[in-house]
């Protein structure tokens, strides 16, 4: 045996049951395919191999994570290279082949830290009625976990910056709500309840305060998505993705080894008197090439909703009709408004909205029964491709914008008035929209019959939305638009992107379908799944990760007192 | 990855480059009725700033990825427009003499002038002055509904 347990993934999931495992004693190898930044064993994680892996809390370093992450976004979000893409950590190499719908991408990445080295860190519950006779589990009993989790990461209530004044300006305007609960059972709107750690400059910091001064806690500079590298320590960083809330402390129980660049390529399993079970794991060294064998008591499945599956198949594992399938991606569209300096002043006292100022994504606008919709700012390569450069409506130029519809503006937008709308990204206020959408066993991740990569056949993902997803997101667009309006929005523009663009990528292992409500696969015993995959539905449109971290506690728990009792 | 293959060895100018210039101009144009109106810099545009040799070296990453199999012209379509958006607003314009090579040899040797025509100041160490909480905006905004 290497380990008690193999965990297939250090990112949302995986990094939570490696500690959870750990804190009780239990032996963990963490294998992760993609790099380890922040890490004095891996000083140059793209361009050298490195270490084999690294147990040790002090092997750490944030000098050398500031180094790495460089709040630029072509060095660090580019979807082919970037340092934060799904692909090997050497970029000399290609990303990872996937096919899918044409005008979407699946917008993951690997690393010690997964897809949480660039995602906002929102971190809502679930809406109750997404769960409550719905799911095999209640979300009463979820709170606990959620409670643990939100004290752990910590999670609180966001800060506010001018795009999120203006933001709740026009929603108090448009005569909504203000939320004040974690468990959301009415439509309304609230500070984003986040894992960033509070700004405790008191307001003494200014653009150009001294860097060496190491605050503890967020600054506002508005790179979460960049890879956030602000604190003391690596431990201390303000963004709480995996990499430096969970990670840290599993290393600091003695009892986990994670090893970076191993991307694991096939489930091995045993027959005994105990039926079909999880016997350990093939990964191949993503520099080398070398397929290396790990023997363990029990396997975790973390790899994500699109290689948790494609995982099972490649490994021939015994066939589940659910296995892939149901997938849901919260169908994304996003809303923006252009505003004058003089309405701005008037409405918060400050004559521009700044996109790039403040946590990417800290106000939000909750509707059971809908979904979600929050507001988003960035730096401007990755905003106007996102706002302007992604539609499935085709160019704005050609689409008649109806009476009632209360955008002035859909589709792509190029040419001169790309510029012209671009000149205003300082006053540009956009909303993200998150659907509440349906499982449906029509959409899925299975794996190519023919095409192979390195790693085994490549994942194939098919998502079509339905009738009821696309009422449901029009809604949405409606209301943001009418926020944006209410606000004094002077243009307002809707992106309608399209159905395959994927960020919050769930439910294709479903709890109930493809495992028990432990997380024990119902085919194979011993195999565990802690990562969005596992989601019985899409919470009715709240961001996953909390949710998929709280179960991870909880599936740990069952794996404790399963196996290791 | 050779990133400068392609359009380095052979030859700028070989159709497909030409193709890529034009898209990148169309998307993103040069605009003297801008500069007119706003001031020189609102006049260049994707031509300037290099945007076709960016989308060639991600085309050439892209190309890598995708076996042979994949019909990766149609996959590409519009992943072509966002690049187009990202490789012009980015940093990426900014790695002057080292825009090329791979990207752990790219140092940021200017800040790129898409950057002034948008009005971004490049990153920041701290925006902690712009700091408010809710309860503050609701005294001082929300309270007259
Ligand atoms: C821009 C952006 C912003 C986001 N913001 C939010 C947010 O604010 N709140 C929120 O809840 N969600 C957010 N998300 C989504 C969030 O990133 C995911 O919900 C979360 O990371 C999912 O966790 P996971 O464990 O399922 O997968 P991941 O975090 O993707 O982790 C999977 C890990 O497994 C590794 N892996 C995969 N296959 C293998 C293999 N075969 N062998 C070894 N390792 C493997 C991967 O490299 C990766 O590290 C955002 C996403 C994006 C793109």
């Amino acid at each position: 045996m290497d380990a008690d347990v193999v965990i297939i993934g250090a990112g949302g999931g995986g990094a939570v049951a490696a500690n959870e495992l750990g804190q009780k004693g239990i032996k963990v190898l963490v294998l992760e395919a993609g790099p380890w930044y922040g890490n004095k064993k891996w000083p140059d994680p793209n361009a050298d191999h490195g270490a084999v892996s690294s147990s040790s809390y002090e092997d750490l370093s944030i000098e050398i994570l500031k180094k790495n992450f460089t709040d630029l976004e072509d060095d660090m979000n580019n979807f082919e290279y970037g340092k934060f893409r799904w692909g090997p950590a050497n970029r000399e190499k290609p990303s990872w082949p996937r096919i899918q719908g044409d005008r979407g991408f699946s917008w993951q990445n690997s690393g010690v830290g997964g897809s949480t080295l660039h995602y906002f860190a929102n971190s809502p519950r679930a809406f109750p009625e997404a769960v409550d006779n719905v799911w095999p589990i209640s979300y009463q009993e979820l709170i606990p976990y959620y409670e643990k989790v939100e004290a752990a990461l910590p999670v609180a209530s966001a800060p506010s910056t001018p795009k999120e004044d203006i933001f709740y300006y026009g929603a108090a305007k448009a005569g909504w709500e203000l939320l004040d609960s974690k468990d959301v059972r009415t439509p309304g709107y609230r500070p984003q309840p986040n894992a960033i750690l509070r700004p405790n400059l008191n307001g003494e910091g200014t653009e150009s305060v001294n860097p060496n001064l190491q605050p503890v806690g967020c600054t506002l500079r508005g790179h979460c998505v960049n890879g956030c590298h602000i604190g003391p320590t690596v431990e201390g960083v303000a963004k709480r993705s995996t990499l430096v809330s969970y990670i840290p402390r599993a290393l600091r129980t003695g009892n986990v080894e994670i090893r970076p660049n191993a991307f694991v390529i096939q489930v091995l399993t045993d027959a005994d008197n105990e039926g079909l079970h999880a016997a350990g794991v093939l990964y191949r060294d993503t520099w080398t090439g070398e397929i290396v064998e790990v023997r363990a008591k029990v396997v975790v499945m973390s790899a994500g909703g699109v290689e948790s599956p494609r995982l099972w198949l490649n490994s021939d594992l015994p066939f589940n009709e659910w296995v892939g399938k149901g997938l849901i991606n919260h169908w994304f569209d996003c809303v923006s408004g252009i505003f004058d300096e003089e309405v701005l002043l008037d409405a918060i006292g400050i004559g521009e909205i700044k996109p790039f100022v403040g946590q990417n994504a800290a106000a939000r606008f909750d509707y059971p029964g809908l979904g979600v919709a929050e507001t988003f700012g960035f730096s401007p390569g990755l905003y106007s491709s996102l706002l302007y450069g992604t539609s499935y409506k085709g160019n704005s130029i050609y689409n008649r914008v109806t009476e009632t519809e209360p955008w002035d503006v859909e589709g792509l937008v190029t040419g001169e008035q790309l510029k012209v709308f671009m000149k205003d990204y300082k006053r540009t206020l956009s909303i993200l929209i998150f659907t509440d959408d349906q499982v449906n066993p029509n959409n899925y991740v299975t794996i190519d019959p023919v095409i192979k990569d390195e790693n085994g056949s490549i994942p194939v993902i098919k998502y079509i939305p339905n009738k009821i997803d696309q009422e449901k997101r029009n809604e949405l667009a409606y209301i943001s638009s009418d926020i944006l309006r209410k606000a004094g929005a002077k243009i307002v523009i809707r992106s309608n992107w399209p159905p395959d663009i994927f960020i919050h990528i769930a439910c294709t292992m479903r709890m109930g379908y493809v495992t028990d409500t432990n997380c024990e696969a119902f085919q194979v015993k011993r195999l565990f799944i802690a990562d969005n995959s596992v989601l019985f539905n899409g919470l009715g449109g709240p961001n996953p990760t909390l949710t998929t971290q709280a179960l991870a506690v909880r599936t740990s728990e069952k794996i404790s007192e399963l196996y290791f009792s | 990855m050779e990133n400068s293959e392609n359009f380095i060895s052979n030859g700028k100018y070989n159709y497909r480059y030409l193709r890529l210039e034009a898209l990148v101009n169309a998307m993103i144009p040069r605009t003297p009725d801008l500069a007119q109106l706003y001031g020189t810099n609102m006049y260049y545009g994707a031509l300037d700033f290099l945007t076709a040799e960016y989308l060639t070296m991600v085309l050439n990453y892209i190309k890598a990825n995708i076996l042979e199999t994949m019909n990766w012209e149609e996959r590409l379509s519009s992943s072509l427009i966002r690049f187009t958006m990202l490789g012009y607003y980015s940093e990426w314009f900014g790695y002057g003499t080292t825009r090329l090579n791979n990207p752990n040899q790219r140092i940021l040797e200017f800040y790129p002038l898409s950057w002034e025509q948008v009005d971004y100041p490049g990153p920041a160490f701290s925006y902690i002055s712009y700091e408010k909480e809710y309860n503050q905006i609701n005294k001082e905004i929300l309270n007259e509904f």
